[in-house]
């Protein structure tokens, strides 16, 4: 019955659960030679006899110094862990809006699910929007003559950089002519 | 302490700005769906489905693989949408956000304006703005070829035009 008793009270123990009272009775229990030939634990208990001696006075400060190593980071790496963490917050906050973004319900949704239809009609509005900008470029066949004379004439050249610059966009539009002409001749 | 909120306000300032819808997209989601307004979709879903349809036209076909997507917008003219004219509503705020003008096309019933974004060299977004009666925004994005846009008018037949008028929408 008593080795039911400092089996269960060992158990306790084990777990950190035992009052002090408990302990001190398991302690008792142990002390008997004939107890504690029984258990192995009574000569861990037998050195917990003894009172727990006080840490001395800077034994806070040197487990510090062991466990907390200050160490001062460079500017460089200052710099790093703050583009890390500004780049983290950017992304986390780009993220949740495209994600919101793309969860509204009042998105655009496709007009044509048929893409022979799609098709035709994005060959209708490019061909509106051609015709617009054929509108717009029919001069542009006289722009590009000017360009060449001046770079002809030399000294003009620079007259021509300076416009050249202005009609810099309509690059774009560069060959428009040459298709033209070849549809005409067609 | 105050290093890491000045940060916090300079990522929520820069993301604001990168966030920053385009004049384009809020005009759109603004009128599309409203009575008086006519708007056309087309998404880049749809185009990847385009560029797998056969054509005989191989130019045509080249300048549609390379287009994202196609949103139209314009006024109902039955329906009468009083004083509002897309051109003055849009174009100052085109200019302000990167936008810059390709060319201007007046005539007699209003004004046609193309306005180009730029995006490392090359056309990534195509407005046509049409002001005047019957005012209409035409958005095209994607890795644009102007020049063949262009050339699209004058290998096209008028019959083909006529046609295309009879196709029926959805």
């Amino acid at each position: 019955m008593e080795q039911e008793k400092i089996k269960e009270l060992l158990g306790r123990f084990y777990e950190g659960t035992t009052s002090e009272e408990e302990e001190a009775m398991l302690r008792e229990y142990l002390a008997d030679p004939a107890v504690a030939s029984l258990f192995p634990e009574a000569v861990y208990m037998a050195a917990l006899q003894g009172a727990v001696p006080e840490p001395s006075a800077d034994f806070l400060n040197k487990l510090e110094a062991v466990t907390h190593r200050e160490r001062k980071m460079t500017s460089r790496e200052e710099m790093i862990r703050y583009s890390i963490t500004v780049a983290a917050t950017a992304v986390l906050l780009i993220g949740t809006y495209i994600l919101f973004d793309y969860l509204r319900p009042d998105r655009m949704r496709d007009t044509y699910s048929d893409p022979e239809i799609a098709m035709a009609e994005v060959r209708s509005i490019l061909t509106t929007v051609s015709q617009n900008m054929n509108t717009g470029t029919e001069q542009l066949g006289s722009i590009r003559a000017m360009s060449v004379t001046s770079e002809a004439m030399g000294e003009f050249g620079k007259l021509n950089k300076a416009v050249g610059k202005n009609l810099d966009k309509l690059r774009y539009l560069n060959g428009l002519n040459t298709t033209t002409n070849k549809t005409n001749n067609k | 302490m105050k290093k890491l909120v000045l940060l916090i306000i300079i990522s929520a300032l820069s993301l604001s700005a990168f966030c920053q819808k385009s004049p384009v997209d809020e005009l759109f989601e603004r009128y599309d769906g409203q009575d008086g307004f006519t708007s056309v979709y087309i998404s880049s879903k749809m185009f990847s489905l385009l560029a797998r349809l056969d054509t005989e036209d191989e130019e045509f076909q080249n300048l549609v693989t390379r287009i994202k997507s196609i949103r139209i917008l314009s006024i109902d003219s039955a329906q009468n949408v009083s004083g509002l004219n897309f051109s003055r509503e849009l174009l100052p705020r085109l200019n302000r956000t990167g936008f810059e003008e390709l060319m201007t096309v007046k005539e007699e019933d209003g004004e046609v304006r193309f306005m180009i974004r730029e995006v490392g060299g090359r056309i990534a977004e195509l407005v046509m703005v049409t002001g005047g009666r019957g005012s209409s925004v035409v958005s095209i994005r994607g890795d644009l070829d102007l020049k063949t846009i262009a050339s699209l008018s004058d290998s096209m037949g008028i019959e083909e035009l006529e046609g295309l008028e009879k196709v029926e929408k959805k």
